[in-house]
């Protein structure tokens, strides 16, 4: 009788009923998948939300592509903290202006005058 | 379609194929598991697939060609051996290793693509379909596949 060359194949490649118990039991024994992770999703989500916000606080932020007024209250605090490169200017009209102090625009206070680079800034 | 059903029913195919595409038997099983893991978590997560044998027979074939690379790289030569299986009689395990040695060596002598076609369609039992479907290959190519190795492995006998 002739053997089936590719029945001989599977017969020797044939496994075990222990094997094949194995390999099922531990299948359908696997956790179900529970809900998918909400965190990340959630936390890109945020951070998305936030990068958004922030995006539009800047766009909308008045430019300071000019110097600014800014009241009473601000003018006496850049009085005192008149350092780094953000100054408190006093127009010749009395206006107090808030500025970027580097180099470019000019402005000046009544007594002294500054050459200020005015650039992009959030009034007070 | 039961998934119980087809666990029960693809477990031995998938075995089979593991067992003629890897050396290593306890890697063997580990492939065929994950496999049918995989098919279990998808099935109660989303649904069935399309085919759940072409989908179980893609991922085992990934994961043995991953398995056999590790093997290769991380264990040493006589491990590569075969596993004893300590309920076995001494006699018909010997006799099952050398035959199981002397298919290995048989498919050998095919390329990879016929190997893996016969594996396929012998070894898993897969219609030519879900073969075709499994390995990414036009029915007529997998066909070509198929004559090739059954030619190889006829010249090989004589």
């Amino acid at each position: 009788m002739k053997i089936d060359p590719e029945a001989e194949m599977r017969a020797v490649l044939e496994p075990s009923h222990e094997e094949v118990r194995r390999v099922v039991a531990v299948a359908l024994g696997s956790p179900a998948p529970g809900p998918r992770p909400r965190v990340p999703l959630m936390v890109a989500a945020g951070a998305i939300a936030a990068l958004a916000i922030l995006t539009l606080y800047i766009g909308q932020a008045p430019s300071f592509t000019e110097p600014l007024l800014v009241g009473p209250a601000a003018e006496a605090a850049g009085r005192l903290s008149n350092s780094g490169s953000v100054m408190l200017v006093k127009e010749p009209s009395g206006r107090t202006l808030i500025a970027n102090r580097a180099a470019g625009a000019q402005a000046t206070d009544g007594e002294t005058s500054y050459r200020l680079m005015i650039s992009k800034g959030i009034a007070p | 379609m039961d998934l119980e059903a087809t666990v029960r029913d693809l477990a031995p195919r998938l075995l089979r194929y593991c067992r003629g595409r890897l050396a290593n038997l306890d890697s063997a099983e580990d492939v065929a598991q994950t496999a049918l893991m995989a098919l279990v978590a998808r099935w109660r997560a989303v649904g069935p697939p399309d085919s759940p044998v072409a989908f179980a027979f893609s991922i085992a074939r990934r994961r043995a060609w991953r398995s056999a690379l590790r093997d290769r790289l991380l264990q040493p030569l006589s491990t590569l051996g075969f596993r004893s299986e300590p309920s076995a009689d001494p006699i018909q395990r010997a006799e099952a290793r050398s035959e199981l040695q002397r298919l290995r060596g048989e498919l050998q002598k095919l390329s990879v693509k016929e190997r893996e076609a016969m594996l396929h369609v012998v070894a898993g039992e897969l219609s030519v379909v879900d073969a075709a479907k499994a390995l990414g290959i036009s029915e007529s190519a997998l066909k070509m596949r198929l004559a090739r190795a059954r030619q190889k492995l006829k010249e090989a006998g004589r």
